[in-house]
């Protein structure tokens, strides 16, 4: 086949270009190399140049690794499983990987690329770290860069863990977000396109302590940049969307506790999660808006057999506190309804970013069953509401949204969900949800930034 | 003994025992071959790691081990160079190129001889080849390097005759262990639809319970593609154990990889911290013993699923049988193979309190784990399994004696965290570089050859002065005619 005469050729080039390089040998040369079986094996093993040098390294073992799936696809057995491995390198592990994914919601599909490098792999344990640089973008104009470092300190461990120091940055240009205003009561019809430039950098650590709790403690430094237009700005003024035409910048130190039970995860039984943050967003640019926020989550669950179900309850608490004279940005004021910016979804039967306000309270009861593996049906209510101050917050007013979602799970854990959210005061909403924690253990490779 | 007298022995003392201490177990039909004693078979399946770097130090103090020592074995680089058995393997960072174990690595691993015998000289230059520093593939751990593996194989039953089941990598050898079989695939895709549900379908139909309990992400599901109802977290077995709601069957997973959640990989496979997964291997036993009446009801098999391109000194044998059935064999054309060749040993304990500490030669592969739980759960696996290696593998139930329960605990130095190891790191001191120069000079006059080969002045931390010390030692003693 001319095709493969083609691979042939490019791969025998490419493997005398590999071979010239010369390998390294401390030792004395006594014996000749073992002869390969007499019966040689379509596709023999590759030469990959030794280097010092992680990203050629991996990069190198990369291109051996696709070339290898190759030459194995055309010329093994059994063409689906070839196929498969095939993909699953170019998909996952080190070296340069293509992603896809969102931006933000409401931005559309993204796709791009993400480079996966370990460093500094011959050194003790507490010197190793990895990176991960990506880029995405999608057709509407919405694109983000990020590059991460992490290390873990793999010297200390508590149950399984290990502390975790993390250097962050981020770039995103975000062109088009909808504002619907302040409050619960802002109207449906009166949202406005703005744009946001968003940039970040921070470093954090985390560290697992006995009983199932974690400290965790950050640094970050923040760039806004919100663009209105002139529609926008003959809508709302700075009492209705503060901070419309101000540039800000904020250096923010955060720490947090959280807490696991038990602390090894459980699919049966009862578990619980909880995590407290307060952060401190200090304004070095923009003027009078600094604050300090502090977040709780808490989460309950109870799973019975798959066949019988698991029921979970979720809740949320964000409360703003400004500095006197000071106001928290609309961008930067947290919102229910659809998915919000991090793509958390709270109050499906409402649009995406639908209330905004310095305050929020969520909640939300679920339960889940199998339909026949690996489907499954969830139900849900949820309620929620934003407030201006922290005493807004009670029980009273509560918007509510209910539904229920088609789940896909494996290994007995929902994977990805379609759902359909209703309220009675706007209607049905579909949403798409998903993560990769239980991928066919494919997770590993599929590390990006984002 | 034969082993149906020996059965019928142990039926004879164990019963009884059984009867009065396990309610539950009186309305339980034994079945035929099974051991009454056991209720539960759990088997953690590590990573990527072959005997002798695991186990085969262990040499000295395991009487009739088919361990190792430095400088026992040769294998030769892609240029000739000579890289001899060596101590000073690392937890993390001496394996950064993941050593190449696909099925045509392992071919090259096992360098047949012109008569078809693997020689076990390949894997120098398969991991040069692969872009590894072909001297670490050599290395393997000393017995205290890992406290927990050490105490327990110190404690029960090592099983130094134990194969992966396919020379290759992880799908078709994990396929064993589920299956039984890899279905006629040296190097299978991700997702098995249309291939049942191994060892956990059979034991449902049964009546029986298998269950696989994994850490955050699970290795098994996605090359079985079993329902939610085979699956709980790594947590559901520590409470399954607590409470002793252990199913007949359990199958636990490591964790895969160092997650954002500061999880860290326990699955030992290069280049995870080693320590943490035997650390985890503690965590397993320990579960096990948090209920004595689940302690003393049990089979724990710690072993790993293949040698992870990592030198191991003992040809696997070739089988009379392949797989498959008489009537339709399993075979792959491209590559040639007739599922008659084992891959290579891997490490393998067998933790009961029906154990004797000590060593066990049975040939056994990880068809053996599925026709094991056959065995005791189902029926006679020349029956009830089937394939033909799972029909014909071995029992694990075989290893059991005919004693009281053990009660007590290995000697392990418990750490409740993990410390790296400080003695072999940090700079080379100034005598034993001078050692180093010293031995350099005895062996220019005694052995040239291999004087050549060796360059004292490369010797800057304590972790070269060893490698080092234990190349040159070994020359001279090979010179000497001690090995």
């Amino acid at each position: 086949m001319p095709r493969r005469l083609l691979a042939q050729l490019v791969g025998l080039l490419l493997l005398c270009m590999l071979i010239g390089l010369p390998s390294r040998g401390t030792a004395q040369a006594l014996d000749a190399p073992p002869p390969l079986p007499n019966a040689p094996i379509p596709c023999p093993p590759q030469q990959v140049a030794q280097s010092a040098n992680p990203l050629v390294r991996s990069l190198s073992i990369e291109w051996a690794l696709l070339k290898q799936d190759w030459c194995k696809l055309t010329r093994w057995d059994d063409t689906w499983p070839r196929l498969q491995y095939l993909l699953v390198d170019v998909f996952t592990g080190p070296g340069l990987h293509p992603t896809a994914g969102i931006v933000v919601p409401d931005g559309g599909a993204a796709g791009g690329l993400a480079l996966n490098v370990d460093w500094n792999t011959n050194a003790p344990t507490w010197q190793r770290f990895s990176t991960s640089v990506e880029g995405r973008a999608t057709e509407n104009g919405f694109w983000e860069v990020g590059a991460r470092l992490q290390t873990l300190l793999a010297g200390y461990s508590e149950r399984g863990k290990s502390p975790q120091v993390t250097l962050f940055g981020s770039y995103l240009d975000l062109p088009r977000l909808p504002y619907y205003g302040l409050g619960n009561g802002s109207p449906e019809d009166g949202n406005k396109l703005y744009g946001l430039r968003d940039s970040a950098a921070a470093v954090s650590l985390d560290v697992p302590v006995p009983w199932g709790f974690a400290l965790g403690g950050e640094i970050a430094g923040l760039w806004f940049a919100p663009e209105v237009s002139t529609s926008f700005g003959s809508v709302f003024n700075e009492q209705s969307a503060p901070g419309l035409h101000t540039r800000t910048a904020y250096v923010r130190p955060r720490a947090s506790v959280s807490w696991i039970y038990p602390d090894r995860g459980v699919l049966y039984g009862l578990s619980s999660a909880a995590v407290v943050s307060y952060g401190f967003y200090g304004a070095t640019l923009g003027g009078d808006f600094s604050f300090s926020r502090i977040e709780a989550r808490w989460n309950v669950g109870f799973g019975l057999d798959p066949r019988f179900g698991s029921f979970r309850f979720a809740s949320r608490v964000i409360v703003s506190d400004p500095r006197s004279h000071n106001r928290v940005p609309f961008y930067l004021q947290p919102t229910i309804g659809g998915a919000d910016i991090n793509d958390e979804n709270v109050l499906r039967g409402y649009h995406n970013y639908r209330f905004r306000d310095p305050n929020l309270v969520a909640y939300e009861f679920n339960y889940e069953r199998q339909i026949f593996d690996p489907l499954g049906i969830r139900i849900f209510t949820q309620y929620g509401k934003v407030g201006s101050h922290a005493s807004d917050l009670g029980f009273s007013g509560l918007k509510s949204s209910v539904g229920a979602s088609l789940t896909f799970r494996l290994g007995g854990a929902a994977v990805a969900e379609l759902s359909f959210g209703w309220s009675h005061a706007e209607g049905v909403h579909v949403y798409a949800t998903g993560n990769t924690n239980n991928l066919g253990g494919l997770t590993a490779g599929l590390r990006g930034v984002f | 003994m034969s082993a149906v007298g020996r059965r019928a022995v142990l039926s004879m003392m164990a019963g009884g025992a059984v009867l009065a201490t396990h309610p539950a177990g009186r309305s339980q039909p034994l079945v035929e071959g099974s051991d009454p004693r056991i209720r539960h078979i759990v088997v953690l399946m590590l990573e990527n790691r072959s005997f002798d770097h695991m186990l085969g130090m262990l040499l000295p103090d395991i009487p009739g081990l088919r361990g190792l020592a430095a400088g026992q074995y040769v294998n030769a680089g892609l240029d000739g160079a000579r890289y001899s058995v060596a101590d000073g393997a690392k937890y993390q960072g001496q394996l950064a190129v993941d050593p190449p174990h696909e099925f045509e690595h392992v071919h090259e691993q096992l360098a047949f001889d012109a008569s078809g015998t693997p020689t076990m000289r390949g894997f120098a230059s398969s991991y040069q080849r692969g872009g590894g520093n072909p001297a670490d593939i050599m290395r393997c751990f000393r017995p205290e390097q890992l406290p927990a593996l050490t105490a327990l194989a110190r404690h029960y039953l090592i099983c130094d005759n134990w194969f992966s089941s396919v020379p290759g990598p992880t799908a078709p050898n994990r396929q064993f262990a589920h299956f039984g079989t890899s279905f006629g695939q040296v190097n299978p895709g991700l997702i098995w639809l249309d291939r049942g549900r191994g060892i956990y379908g059979r034991l449902g139909a049964a009546g029986k319970q298998g269950r696989i309990y994994y850490s955050r992400e699970s290795g098994t599901l996605g090359m079985t593609f079993l329902g939610s109802k085979y699956f709980g977290l790594y947590g559901d077995f520590v409470a399954d154990c607590r409470r002793g709601t252990l199913p007949d069957y359990a199958f636990v997973e490591p964790s895969y990889s160092d997650h954002a959640d500061r999880t860290i990989a326990t699955d030992q496979h290069p280049d995870h911290y080693v320590l943490a997964g035997d650390q985890f291997i503690w965590d397993v036993y320990k579960a096990l013993r948090s209920n004595e009446e689940v302690w003393r009801s049990s089979v724990l098999l710690i072993v790993w699923d293949e040698h992870g391109g990592i030198f191991d000194h003992v040809p696997p044998p070739r089988l009379p049988y392949g797989d498959g059935t008489a009537a339709k064999p399993f075979r792959s054309a491209v590559p040639p193979f007739a599922f008659d060749q084992l891959g290579i040993r891997v490490g393998a304990v067998v933790i009961s309190p029906y154990v004797k500490p000590g060593v066990d030669h049975t040939l056994l592969e990880h068809a053996s784990i599925p026709a094991t739980v056959t065995q005791q759960f189902i029926g006679e696996p020349r029956r009830f399994a089937p394939y033909l290696r799972e029909q014909n593998a071995n029992s694990i139930l075989k290893l059991l004696e005919p004693i009281p329960p053990r009660l007590d605990w290995p000697a392990y130095k418990a750490s409740p965290r993990i410390t790296r190891a400080r003695t072999r790191e940090g700079p080379a001191s100034a005598l034993q570089r001078e050692h180093a120069e010293e031995l350099h000079a005895v062996l220019a006059h005694v052995l040239p050859d291999v004087a050549r080969g060796l360059d004292p002045r490369g010797v800057r931390t304590k972790q070269d002065a060893s490698a080092f010390l234990s190349q040159a030692m070994t020359a001279l003693h090979n010179r000497a005619g001690y090995a």
